[in-house]
């Protein structure tokens, strides 16, 4: 059976106060095109999980974005993301820290189905610091608070392996995943290039996975080389093609970053107007995605499209002079 | 676990790829051992068959007991085990393990068909337990089948077995109840054959991965034994198809069939008459020394053991594209020649 939707009927299953993970890291296969598509139709409350980079930083910047509960919260080489750190600064953003071990061990027990894992990794942080812990307030926020644990930790001494005390993680669950992907088949077998990142663990973690892709394949052709293909279709729900539906992100094999645009995103929204001004230019179009694409122009996509066999854009592309 | 990513002492080599001796010959008496894949698909079984000739003792097997396990058991070299599985699929319960069990020989622990997924994902992550509700209200939980004691006190590194098999505990953050503390389920040794591996340990499996991407993590030292080692820049060249790191692997050995009887999805398919008469003589003592002599002690190579099964008969085992394995249809279904004229 297919599963492939318009972009809008995706993001449409989305229900104010989800708790939601986007997949990829930092500016590497981010869901871009569906975080625009979420901020276009104005979702509320929702409590986001893992990062907050680059396409997690637009829904916060659009005020869809209630609570936070991850690791990161920066662009890269681009700086902390922007809207993000003005939000948390004025308080209107529920902030809740976790360690970066937590969270890929945390959503590895989400796909497995274990309640929690118990680790020594944030042991002596500030993540454990009972000051920061703003779990409650992200329940507080979620439609479902039952998907997000009732605590933040618990520490017990190891009866097993004399390590002393360890932390028990709970487990990440997830109401929604989005995830950008190289391919998938029309029945929603996903194939990644490059690094997974978590994709593989959150698509089985969450209720609901949405995936956009650069490109929808016959699930005959995908099925062809199974040891290739990362997710099962039997745990996606929604398949959506969407071509440079990274940009200006990265997408291993398809495109490189648009550097330019990422800088001038970093410096525009430093303030709400900045924001609102960057939005209405690129999110706030008539025709979505497609207006966006256009708007950017062929031959300034031309020069990010990746070269064999590098996957990525070489500095010396074309030859030394 | 504490110490389950200190590089185990082994002797100076400059590189990976060894002999199947030699890379055998680092496993110690009394080592927890864990056998890659399972029951009959991509079993190390001429890592096995090594093992009983250079007669190992004392070894503690984890995961499962089919096939490559069997042998071990059968031969002497292993005294316990800690798993979930005791049967080679379709050719019945596995014959030695059955019957040393009964004898009071051998003493396995069960634990659950999850109970080993997460122990081996919990090792590989370094995390020392994972919560689970699997096997709650079974026997495996029941005490007077409980032999945690004993594996502690057969093993040579008393640290790879956990103090207790399992805890309860109320689960404190999804209010799913009593949940089981599963300890993690580290090894001394992972054996794992792959269809190809690189020259520095990059590692190609095609099918199912069973949990060999969990196990190599999960252990101290890690052997691949494959069946064709190629130039590491040629996995390298496509890194989406690897699941085996060479950061994670110790040594390679090249072993063409080195998964006979077993079967290697785009190599070989199962050598079936081989297992029966196996699983047939196995069932008692003196059958399987009359086996383990003529397939193990008579043998001076693995040259006289492929020629010992016969070319014709490795040939009508090897596995056909696009099947990866080898379709009944191959050596069944007869064509014949029809002529324009309707004639045969």
């Amino acid at each position: 059976m297919s599963k492939v939707v318009s972009l809008k009927e995706a993001i449409g299953e989305i229900k104010d106060g989800d708790v939601i993970l986007t997949g990829g890291i930092v500016e590497d296969r981010r869901p871009v095109a569906a975080a625009m598509e979420v901020v276009r139709q104005g979702k509320k409350n929702l409590v986001l999980i893992g990062t907050c980079s680059l396409c997690d930083d637009i829904m916060v910047g659009g005020g869809c974005v209630a609570a936070y509960r991850g690791t990161y919260t920066s662009n890269g080489a681009f700086g902390i993301s922007p809207n993000f750190k003005r939000k948390a600064e004025e308080g209107s953003i529920i902030c809740d820290d976790i360690g970066h071990i937590d969270y890929s061990i945390g959503v590895m027990a989400g796909m497995a189905g274990v309640p929690f894992i118990a680790s020594k990794t944030c042991i002596g942080t500030d993540v454990l610091n009972p000051a920061y812990d703003n779990l409650g307030g992200a329940r507080s926020v979620a439609r479902n608070p039952e998907v997000l644990p009732k605590k933040k930790y618990v520490l017990m001494e190891d009866p097993f392996f004399d390590m002393g005390t360890v932390q028990l993680i709970p487990a990440i669950k997830l109401d929604v995943c989005i995830c950008h992907v190289q391919m998938v088949g029309e029945e929603g077998t996903v194939r990644i290039d490059g690094s997974l990142t978590f994709d593989h663990f959150a698509a089985l973690s969450a209720r609901k996975v949405i995936v956009t892709a650069e490109q929808v394949v016959p699930e005959s052709y995908i099925r062809q080389d199974p040891n290739r293909n990362c997710i099962p279709c039997t745990s996606v729900d929604m398949v959506v093609e969407l071509p440079w539906g990274a940009h200006p992100g990265q997408v291993y094999n398809f495109y490189d970053m648009d550097i330019p645009f990422l800088q001038e995103y970093a410096k525009s929204c430093a303030t709400q107007e900045g924001f609102d001004k960057w939005a209405a230019e690129w999110i706030f179009n008539e025709n979505g995605h497609d207006d966006y694409i256009n708007k950017l122009g062929a031959s300034r996509l031309q020069k990010l499209r990746a070269v064999p066999p590098y996957g990525y854009v070489p500095r010396k592309k074309g030859g030394v002079k | 676990m504490n110490d389950l990513f200190d590089q185990r002492p082994r002797k100076l080599r400059c590189g990976k790829v060894l002999s199947l001796a030699e890379a055998i010959s680092e496993i110690r008496d009394g080592d927890v051992l864990m056998l890659g894949a399972f029951i009959d698909t991509r079993r190390p079984m001429a890592a096995a068959y090594e093992i009983v000739r250079q007669q190992k003792r004392g070894l503690i097997l984890l995961a499962q007991c089919s096939l490559a396990e069997d042998v071990l058991v059968g031969a002497g070299c292993a005294v316990a085990w800690r798993g979930c599985y005791t049967g080679m699929g379709s050719f019945g319960l596995s014959p030695a393990t059955l019957r040393k069990t009964e004898a009071g020989e051998f003493f396995p622990d069960e634990i659950g068909h999850l109970d080993i997924i997460y122990g081996a994902m919990a090792a590989m992550a370094g995390c020392p337990f994972v919560a689970t509700r699997a096997t709650i209200g079974s026997d495996v939980l029941n005490d007077q089948l409980n032999r945690n004691e004993v594996l502690r006190a057969k093993a040579g590194n008393q640290s790879m077995i956990p103090k207790k098999k399992y805890e309860f505990i109320d689960d404190p953050f999804y209010d799913q109840g009593l949940v089981k503390l599963l300890p993690a389920m580290p090894a001394d040794v992972a054996i794992i054959h792959t269809p190809i591996a690189g020259e520095a340990g990059t590692a190609r499996i095609s099918g199912s991965l069973a949990f060999d991407h969990y196990f190599i993590h999960a252990a101290r030292t890690v052997i691949i034994t494959t069946e064709q080692i190629v130039p590491e820049e040629y996995l390298r060249r496509e890194p989406n198809r690897n699941q085996i790191p060479s950061t994670a692997v110790d040594m390679v050995v090249e072993v063409p069939w080195g998964g006979h009887p077993s079967q290697v999805p785009g190599c070989y398919d199962t050598d079936i008459s081989f297992i029966r008469n196996y699983e047939a003589l196995a069932r008692s003592e003196e059958g399987f020394q009359k086996w383990v002599k003529e397939w193990v002690w008579d043998i001076d190579s693995r040259d006289q053991y492929l020629d010992k099964i016969g070319a014709l008969r490795l040939e009508k085992l090897r596995s056909s594209t696009p099947a990866m394995q080898r379709p009944r249809s191959t050596h069944q279904k007869k064509y014949t020649i029809v002529k324009e004229d309707g004639d045969e």
